[in-house]
């Protein structure tokens, strides 16, 4: 029952967030510099257009209906599956967003296991070695790869890697999970730092925890005191962080995907943006707002399986 | 055949910016092996600090000298690896806050299994029978359904028993039970001095207990340790130290209680403050010059009892 | 004793690295040998050598006027949009967790919209459908994370004002403004002063990112990120060299931004009670 209800609350609150996201992509297209009447006209050849050019064009694209009329239109169509046409070749936006979707998918969620792996192991392993020097060197480790712009490591690790050392592609798709290797330790190098920062931190907290007393005191090894108990404690905090980074490499990845030309949502904004092409970046906003939305649903159901207090007793959303 | 465990000029101290902070001061004593001992005393007395450095339990700011003997083991110069095969075994700890002691997100199964398995004489399907049974002695009815369930569904006199369990889990041949009824009501006060005097009786344990619960001290313990600003100033019998208190410190400690007039100990006397002296000088009712300026010894008592204070020399 | 000194002297190390650089942005007109704009065709691509230290780029421009110039738009601009946003963050979260009740329930539900949004995704396309200039860029900065300050901001003052001596002040007479200013917002500074490196660390590096998608600081100012991006790019199989001075400028300024981050986290906070064992 607890479990029902809490996940219930959680999609209670997914409905605002994604109205959230409908609105911020909607006014993203108002907002855009430029009379999108005359954009519009120019678009289709007129140059000069008359008054009633105008007034016509005005009438076809809605926008002589008031502001938030024009809001349930376009969410009425986006959630038909119909995010209009892009003004440069004329595509369905739909069609071609989520063509590009699982490619930005697989990257982010490759850099996402990344990040997840060796955040938490290191920090796990930094935990373990607390003061020492493997500490202080893997600390600052992850301080510098926090402090790293992904998109130089991108460029620094095609030179090295593949310019150098001819071991990796340093574009494309077209190899498999050896082309993916490059943009996903670009794209998750500062959530490794982060991941691994917070989770060195969060498992020291809870060695000074009661409970973490009683289980040295049951003479326990090392091991189990920290993996049995302080890790497993300091997961839920842990799973938290990492949701959030997942908007980060979704962001990312737009600057990674250009580097390694890879046709995924990421290049196809840039180039939207570069084009000033608004009916893409629209529905790129409302299609990678939803993934996300989702993804964080997802993570915060795996708070079930390490948080029993939520499982048993419904917690807090 | 269970050790005592004996301390030599103990110090546990922390550093701050002010200097260093004593919370156990030279601290020297043996606990025998079959008997209850209680260690009574003020917060800050430094008594819990005691206790769980019997365990090498303090938090890493502490800082520590002095010797611990467990038999013929010293507990300091001894490889943490080696301590642990102790830990549990051969010293239970019972904590204080059973609320905190038990992991939030284990099951009491596991916590209570890997206590007996991780000294590793038992399968783990035997350490769950012997929890069961554990659990069947401190009163639960359905020690199975608890088993499956976790601290934070329990009230605070279930998880007092189940931390007392645990202590006990591994059969040890003695038991340190920190501050047992610190913040309990007079129910449940009563289930914990119940639930040691079993201890004692069915487990014959030899025990420590650290408490500032007069009361049950008298009641549960054979010979009591008075704590002052982190040095025993007197022990004896319970009988002797709670009927006949001989240290201004136990006396005004003992009469400060509600049933012996609720006298309270004086606040410092501000001109007492600096000094070289016994540390209960600038509060010492009976305080005299000489007080100020030497440190008194152990005297030892017509009764076989010891006290730290010039007015027995 | 010695660890408080060890502490010291690394803050003493990160302060003047911090200094240094941004010493170097002010004193730039100074400090440059040559014009960070000036093109010369005859002179494209040059590697390293004694007239051009750090060698010039693709239109001949020397590499190191403009590494010396580059961090000059981009701090000031990560500066002014942390500052901003944190001082939105201030406001919104004093009035969530000052007044309470309807209007702190209306600023949370707002909040978490904002918090569920992906940041840099509608920070990228805000930059991208708004003009290019140093408004738009603080706009979207400001948009994205004024949400996490407003949320901390709001929880310690709700925990400032549930003290006992703030009811006291009432009583006394003092007025909303007085208390807030007197005794809100000096028990928040610590936590503003450390979110500020923080964050600032953070936000250099989504300007870098965003210079280097060609939606930050605009060609031709000279900028690390744009300068990675721009030449370094297309040219870095023939001429590494432009990749690196940018590149290790940007990560020397965030880095030595996170470790002051760091120490004075360790100095600031009090807190700090590990490890239960010998």
């Amino acid at each position: 029952m607890a479990i029902l209800k809490y996940i219930g609350r959680r999609l209670l609150v997914l409905i605002p967030v994604l109205l959230g996201i409908s609105l911020a992509a909607f006014l993203l297209g108002r907002i855009a510099p430029g009379d999108p009447v005359d954009d519009a006209l120019f678009r289709i050849g007129i140059e000069f257009p008359t008054e009633e050019d105008r007034a016509a064009m005005r009438t076809e694209l809605g926008l002589d209906k008031s502001l938030p009329e024009q809001y349930l239109d376009w969410l009425g169509k986006a959630l038909h599956g119909n995010l209009g046409r892009s003004y440069i070749g004329n595509q369905d936006i739909a069609h071609e967003l989520m063509t590009r979707l699982p490619i930005t998918l697989k990257v982010s969620l490759v850099a996402m296991l990344v990040a997840v792996i060796f955040g938490v192991g290191g920090g796990v392993l930094m935990a373990a070695c607390h003061d020492t020097w493997l500490d202080t060197v893997l600390k600052g480790l992850s301080t510098l790869l926090l402090s790293i712009p992904g998109f130089w490591l991108a460029l620094f690790l095609i030179t090295v890697f593949a310019e150098w050392l001819h071991l990796l592609p340093t574009s494309g798709l077209d190899r498999g999970l050896a082309s993916l290797i490059l943009p996903a330790v670009a794209l998750s190098a500062a959530n490794v730092g982060s991941t691994s920062r917070f989770t060195r931190g969060n498992i020291l907290s809870q060695l000074g925890e009661q409970y973490i007393v009683v289980a040295n005191a049951k003479g326990l090894s090392q091991r189990a005191v920290m993996v049995g108990h302080a890790f497993r404690n300091s997961l839920v905090p842990i799973i938290t962080l990492i949701g959030n980074y997942f908007g980060g490499i979704l962001g990312g990845s737009t600057i990674i995907e250009n580097i390694f030309a890879i046709p995924g949502l990421g290049s196809y904004v840039l180039s939207a943006i570069q084009n000033r092409d608004y009916p893409v970046i629209q529905g790129y906003v409302l299609i990678t707002g939803t993934t996300f939305v989702l993804i964080t649903l997802a993570i915060d159901l795996l708070y079930l399986a390490v948080n029993p207090k939520i499982r048993l007793q419904g917690g807090e959303a | 055949m269970v050790p005592d465990i004996e301390i030599q000029h103990l110090s546990v101290y922390f550093d701050t910016a002010q200097g260093p902070v004593y919370a156990v001061n030279d601290l020297s004593t043996i606990f025998r092996a079959g008997r209850i001992s209680g260690v009574i005393g003020e917060s800050g007395s430094g008594k819990s600090v005691m206790g769980m450095s019997l365990l090498r339990l303090l938090p890493n700011t502490a800082r520590v000298t002095g010797k611990c003997f467990f038999g013929p083991h010293e507990l300091y110069s001894m490889p943490l690896r080696q301590l642990r095969k102790l830990r549990g075994a051969a010293i239970g700890l019972i904590p204080q806050n059973p609320g905190t002691s038990l992991d939030p997100v284990m099951k009491l199964r596991r916590q209570l299994t890997e206590a007996i398995t991780t000294h590793g004489k038992r399968s783990r399907k035997e350490a769950e029978a012997q929890a069961a049974k554990l659990l069947q002695q401190f009163g639960f009815e359905e020690p199975e359904r608890i088993l499956n369930q976790y601290s934070f569904q329990m009230s605070g006199g279930m998880n007092q028993r189940l931390v007392s369990a645990l202590g006990l889990a591994c059969r040890p041949g003695w038991v340190i039970a920190d501050e047992p009824t610190k913040g309990l009501d007079a129910v449940i006060r009563n289930q914990v001095y119940t639930v040691l005097r079993q201890i004692y009786a069915e487990h014959h344990c030899s025990m420590i207990v650290i408490t500032h619960d007069l009361a049950l001290a008298r009641r549960l313990c054979d010979d009591i340790r008075v704590l002052y600003m982190g040095q025993i100033i007197e022990q004896g019998t319970a009988e002797e130290v709670m009927e006949h208190p001989y240290h201004p410190y136990t006396a005004g400690l003992i009469y400060s209680l509600p049933s012996r007039g609720m006298v309270p100990i004086p606040l410092p006397d501000p001109n007492r403050l600096s000094h070289s002296g016994c540390p209960f000088y600038p509060r010492c009712p009976k305080a005299t010059a000489r007080c100020g300026k030497e440190k008194p010894g152990d005297y030892l008592l017509p009764t076989g009892g010891k006290v730290r204070c010039f007015l027995y020399e | 004793m010695t660890r408080r000194k060890k502490q010291n002297l690394q803050l003493i190390m990160v302060c003047s690295i911090l200094l240094a650089i941004v010493l170097m942005t002010i004193f730039a007109p100074w400090l440059a040998p040559y014009d960070p704009l000036e093109v010369n065709m005859d002179l494209r691509l040059l590697p390293p050598c004694c007239a051009h230290l750090l060698g010039t780029d693709a239109l001949g421009r020397d590499v190191l006027s403009r590494v010396i110039y580059g961090g000059r738009a981009s701090l000031l601009l990560a500066v002014a949009a942390t500052a901003c946003s944190m001082g939105v963050g201030l406001v919104i979260g004093i009035i969530a967790g000052y007044c309470g009740g309807i209007v702190d329930g209306i600023i949370t539900a707002i909040s978490n919209i904002f918090q569920g949004l992906p940041g840099m995704v509608l920070m990228i396309a805000l930059v991208g459908v708004l003009e290019r200039n140093s408004k738009s860029i603080i706009l979207a900065l400001v948009i994205t994370s004024w949400v996490g300050f407003s949320r901390l901001v709001r929880g310690e003052v709700m925990k400032v004002k549930s003290e006992m001596y703030i009811e006291g002040m009432r009583c006394l007479g003092s007025g909303h403004l007085r208390i807030i200013l007197r005794h809100v917002l000096p028990n928040i500074r610590t936590n503003v002063i450390l979110q500020f490196t923080t964050r600032l660390g953070r936000v250099v590096l989504s300007v870098a990112g965003l210079s280097y998608l060609g939606l930050g600081i605009q060609p031709p100012t000279p900028d690390w990120g744009e300068m990675v991006s721009g030449t370094a790019r297309r040219y870095f199989r023939s001429a590494p060299h432009l990749l690196w001075a940018p590149g290790l400028c940007i990560i020397l300024l965030t880095l030595s931004i996170n470790l002051l981050g760091d120490l004075l986290r360790d100095r600031l906070d009090v807190k700090q009670d590990s490890v239960k064992e010998l």
